[in-house]
C-alpha cells in the first residue's frame, strides 16, 4: 500500500460563478494551486489528462506551457476524472509518466447551460457516431428522464421511497453546511425535497445536482514523488472502469454499469465495503446513489431505499458520504468527478477542517457519467493513506 | 396498426430523426404504421435501434421483422420540464421504457394515458404519430 502512486496535489476552485472567466482559466488557477499544493513546479509535470471536446488537451498544454510524454484524454462523462486517475497510476507504475496533472474547469453555470432539461446536444459531423440519438430526440428524452426511469424501476421493484430518495439530498445539504464554497448551504428537510417541483417525476428540483461554474485539478506522482511531497500521500489501491448501454434493446435498467466495477475493485485492493470510512459518490441525482450504494456492495440490491436513512450517510454515521456537499448542494459544472477525489484525498490527509471524518483511512470514489437509464459509464476508485 | 394522431393538429411537429442508411427504413416503415425490430439470420437474435451488424454476433447484413405492437410498461417517468421545444408543448408527458412481447426494450412516450394512471406492467400497443414525410414517432398507448 505505501509504495505505489499516489495523489499529491488537489484543489476545488472556490468559485461557484464567475461569469468573466473561461474554462481555462480555472483550468490554469487550479493546476497552479494544486502543483503549490504539493510542493511540485510546473516542470515537473509530464503526463496532462482531462476530458471535454476533441483537441481540448492540445488547448491546455498550449495554456500551462507544458510538454507532456502522457495523454488521456478518456471522455465518458463526469467520471471521466477518476478514470484518469486509474490511468495515470497505471502509466505511472509503467515508467511512461512521473508527475500526472489532470485539471477541469467549466462555465455552466454562467453560460446558462440546462444540463438536466436537455436531450444529448445533438452534435452531427463527419466523425459523429451519435446514430443512436434520433431514437431519443423525437420523445424528449431529457437527461433528468434517464435517471427517473431507474428512480421509477427501482420503486416498483423494492417499494423504495421518495423519502428515502429525499433523505440523500438532505444529508448532501446538511454537509454543505459546513463547506463555504458550497453553493447551497441552507439545510433543507425531506419535505422540503417532497414539496420542490417535478422535473421528472419521481425526480423533482431538489433530487437534482445544481449546476454551477467550477475547475478543479489533481496531481498523481509516483511513489518517489510522494513520500518527499509536501502532503501525505492518497495512494490509489485500486480501482475499475465500465460502460452500461442499451444492450440492442436487452438492457434492464436496474443494471448499472457500478455493478460492474465495484466487486473488482474491492477484490483487487483487498478490502471490503466494510473496511471503507467515507464513500465520495457521484450524486447527479438522488437515486445515482441509492443505485451505486447498494452496486458497491454497502447494502444488498433493493436495501438501499433502508440503508440510506437514519443518518447513516451522515458525518458520524457508519458510511459519511459527500461530505463538501456533492453535487446536490456543493458544485456541478457538467462532470464532477474530479471533486469526489479531492474531497476524499483532504479527508484522507485529515485535513478536511470541520467535516473531516475522525481516523479516516479507505475512501471509496464512484463516478457515474452519462445517463443511468441509457449509456453510461462507471468508475471505481479505492484511495487510501498509509 | 394504422397512423393516428394522438394530439391535436396544432402542434409543432415533434424532432425529425437523422435519416441514415441504417435508419431510414426503420422510420419509413414507422411512417407506414409498422414498428421494425432488426432480425439476425445468423443468431436469430432480435435487436432495436436498426443498424447493419447484429449487436450480437456481429454479423452484417441484418434482416429486420415487424414488431407486434404488444408491450408492457417497463417503467415510466412524467416529464414537466423540457429543453425540447416541441415536447415543450406536450407538457407534462410521459417517457417510457417499453418491452414488446418479442422481449426487446425501447425508449418512447406513453400517450393517450392520464399521468396518474400510468402503471409499470400495465398492456400497451403501438401506435404512430407522423413527423415528415420520411418519419412517423413510435409511441404507446394503453391497450
Amino acid at each position: 500500500m505505501s509504495e505505489g502512486p499516489a495523489i499529491v496535489g488537489v484543489h476545488e476552485h472556490p468559485l461557484r460563478l464567475a461569469p468573466d472567466y473561461t474554462p481555462l482559466r480555472f483550468i490554469g488557477e487550479c493546476a497552479a494551486a494544486a502543483l503549490a499544493d504539493a510542493g511540485l513546479k510546473p516542470s515537473d509535470v509530464d503526463g496532462l489528462a482531462t476530458t471535454g471536446e476533441p483537441m481540448a488537451l492540445n488547448y491546455i498544454a498550449e495554456y500551462l506551457n507544458v510538454a507532456p510524454r502522457w495523454l488521456d484524454m478518456t471522455g465518458i462523462g463526469g467520471s471521466s476524472f477518476l478514470a484518469h486517475i486509474l490511468h495515470a497510476a497505471d502509466a505511472i507504475r509503467q515508467k511512461r509518466a512521473n508527475v500526472v496533472l489532470i485539471v477541469y474547469g467549466s462555465t455552466a453555470r454562467s453560460s446558462a447551460v440546462a444540463l438536466g432539461s436537455s436531450p444529448r446536444p445533438e452534435v452531427v459531423d463527419a466523425t459523429s457516431v451519435s446514430d443512436a440519438d434520433g431514437f431519443e430526440l423525437p420523445y424528449g428524452i431529457i437527461l433528468a428522464a434517464q435517471y427517473a426511469l431507474v428512480a421509477q424501476r427501482h420503486m416498483h421493484e423494492y417499494g423504495t421511497t421518495r423519502e428515502q430518495l429525499a433523505e440523500i439530498a438532505v444529508t448532501c445539504r446538511a454537509h454543505a453546511a459546513m463547506n463555504p464554497n458550497a453553493r447551497y448551504r441552507d439545510p433543507i428537510t425531506v419535505a422540503d425535497v417532497i414539496a420542490s417541483r417535478p422535473i421528472a417525476e419521481p425526480l423533482h428540483l431538489l433530487d437534482c445536482c445544481v449546476i454551477t461554474d467550477g475547475g478543479g485539478a489533481v496531481v498523481v506522482a509516483s511513489n518517489e514523488v510522494a513520500r518527499n511531497g509536501r502532503q501525505k500521500p492518497v495512494r490509489i489501491l485500486a480501482g475499475r472502469e465500465a460502460l452500461a448501454h442499451g444492450q440492442g434493446g436487452h438492457r434492464r435498467l436496474l443494471d448499472v454499469a457500478a455493478k460492474q466495477t465495484g466487486p473488482g475493485a474491492f477484490a483487487d485492493a483487498g478490502l471490503r465495503p466494510s473496511d471503507v470510512d467515507l464513500a465520495m459518490i457521484y450524486d447527479s441525482f438522488t437515486i445515482t446513489v441509492l443505485t451505486t450504494l447498494e452496486a458497491m456492495g454497502f447494502c444488498k440490491p433493493g436495501e438501499g431505499g433502508a440503508f440510506v436513512q437514519n443518518g447513516r450517510l451522515r458525518l458520524g454515521g457508519e458510511l459519511p458520504m459527500n461530505l463538501e456537499g456533492g453535487a446536490l448542494s456543493n458544485n456541478h459544472p457538467g462532470r464532477r468527478g474530479i471533486f469526489l477525489a479531492i474531497e476524499a484525498a483532504h479527508q484522507l490527509r485529515g485535513n478536511a477542517g470541520m467535516r473531516q471524518v475522525q481516523d479516516a483511512q479507505v475512501a471509496l470514489c464512484h463516478g457515474t457519467g452519462g445517463y443511468l437509464g441509457g449509456r453510461h459509464s462507471g468508475v471505481t476508485l479505492l484511495l487510501g493513506r498509509d | 396498426m394504422s397512423e393516428k394522431k394522438t394530439t391535436g393538429a396544432a402542434l409543432t411537429p415533434r424532432p425529425a430523426p437523422r435519416l441514415t442508411s441504417q435508419t431510414a427504413g426503420y422510420w419509413k416503415a414507422a411512417r407506414e404504421g409498422w414498428l421494425l425490430l432488426g432480425d439476425c439470420a445468423a443468431c436469430g437474435k432480435l435487436s432495436h435501434p436498426p443498424q447493419t451488424v447484429c449487436p450480437f454476433c456481429w454479423t452484417a447484413g441484418l434482416g429486420n421483422r415487424k414488431a407486434s405492437g404488444k408491450a408492457t410498461l417497463n417503467s415510466f417517468t412524467v416529464v414537466h420540464q423540457s429543453g425540447v421545444p416541441a415536447l415543450r408543448e406536450r407538457l407534462p408527458y410521459i417517457v417510457a421504457y417499453v418491452e414488446l412481447e418479442e422481449g426487446i426494450c425501447l425508449l418512447s412516450n406513453l400517450v393517450n394515458c392520464p399521468p396518474a394512471e400510468a402503471r409499470i406492467g400495465m398492456a400497451l400497443r403501438v401506435l404512430f404519430e407522423a413527423i415528415t414525410d420520411e418519419s412517423a414517432a413510435v409511441l404507446f398507448e394503453p391497450a
